[in-house]
């Protein structure tokens, strides 16, 4: 029988298990991994990030209570991770006062190039999906944090309004109208180019 | 339940994040009302339409990086390990050589000059003491410093041996003299 996270976490807190942890890392390193690309918007920083959050992760084992899901240990710490990067990097913007279109447009030129080396796809297929893609990283870009956060972890591995209540500190009822008040927004922004 | 009501939560109808009771009603509502049926289906493709992102895959050097990091993590401790046992043996080594020094200070030897230390040392007095009474010491001084021959410093104890005795002698004449009175 495959241990669950949570007896995985305690075999890592409890001594040196680098297999435990290993298995943990196996896990849940690309749903983390895409959390934070989605909630930051930039692949070589959520690179390095999703990398902090298990380096958090392994540190603060000793800290860790098996009382409520592990992915909730997990994802708080990616929140606290995400949020110290994005005050970061705000502070930064504030003081070279730069566009800030540049970096989404970056990614996408990045994304086309790794497409258009893709031999299974049609480039015209692969623009058109490219040209979605990046409408759905523009308008999820466009939510605020708060909004932005409720909506990527309540679409990301597995995580219930509950589970994200936890993570947020907030009451599930609050998490259920970020989401609704995200939904919303997105809606003015993609609804144009979804009734095709 | 009014259209107003639904529509506010059809996100959590949509994520099933609600009790089965509520998903029926709510279930049972939109199945009359075509109005809300509506709204539904465009929060459902958009909730859709984001699931079309996609995702990245961790870079190739991913692991490794993370290795990296933890190892640099862990460094300080090992440091700490590392600067604290050296600083022990630093501290070892120089008790040793203090001890060493105690231990084998070269014998005095005849004719040999003496620093106000090694004066000390051999009148088995403090430094401070020596210096308070440096004026009564056979010594001669370069610039700042005094230094004592040990033969004159030798004779200078003979004599303040000598004047002990006679000290010692008058006392106690004195006190036999007092004793006959």
């Amino acid at each position: 029988m495959t241990p669950s996270d949570e007896e995985l976490m305690m075999m890592v807190k409890q001594g040196n298990n680098s297999s435990a942890f290993d298995s943990l890392v196996k896990r849940h390193k690309v749903p983390l991994l895409n959390f934070v690309y989605r909630f930051i918007g930039d692949q070589n920083l959520a690179q390095d990030l999703s990398q902090d959050v298990f380096l958090r992760l392994w540190m603060s084992a000793e800290t860790y209570l098996p009382v409520a899901r592990f992915t909730t240990f997990l994802y708080t710490i990616a929140k606290n991770v995400c949020l110290n990067a994005l005050a970061k990097s705000k502070n930064r913007k504030q003081t070279q006062s730069l566009n800030d279109t540049v970096s989404p447009s970056d990614e996408v030129n990045r994304e086309l190039q790794d497409s258009i080396s893709d031999p299974h796809s049609s480039p015209e297929d692969e623009l058109i999906g490219m040209e979605t893609q990046q409408r759905i990283a523009n308008a999820i870009g466009k939510l605020s944090d708060e909004h932005r956060l409720v909506f990527v972890l309540t679409e990301c591995d597995g995580l219930s309004y509950q589970d994200v209540a936890i993570i947020v500190q907030c009451p599930v009822g609050t998490v259920a109208s970020r989401k609704n008040a995200a939904v919303k927004q997105l809606r003015r922004y993609l609804e144009p180019f979804i009734t095709q | 339940m009014k259209c107003e009501q639904i529509k506010d939560r059809l996100t959590e109808f949509a994520d099933k994040e609600m009790s089965e009771y509520e998903y029926k009603a709510f279930q049972a509502h939109l199945d009359e009302c075509a109005d809300c049926r509506k709204e539904l289906e465009s929060i459902q493709s958009v909730l859709d339409t984001c699931k079309q992102w996609k995702g990245i895959k961790p870079s190739k050097d991913w692991d490794s990086e993370l290795q990296k990091k933890m190892m640099k993590a862990q460094r300080p401790l090992e440091m700490e390990v590392e600067l604290l046992r050296s600083a022990i043996i630093g501290l070892s080594q120089r008790m040793q050589k203090i001890e060493e020094r105690q231990t084998s200070l070269p014998p005095t030897l005849e004719g040999e000059i003496m620093t106000i230390e090694e004066l000390a040392r051999y009148l088995r007095l403090s430094v401070d003491k020596v210096f308070e009474m440096v004026d009564r010491i056979p010594r001669f001084q370069i610039g700042y410093e005094f230094r004592f021959v040990r033969e004159s410093v030798d004779r200078w104890v003979m004599s303040l041996q000598k004047e002990t005795e006679e000290l010692d002698s008058r006392w106690s004449n004195w006190n036999i003299e007092d004793y006959e009175k």
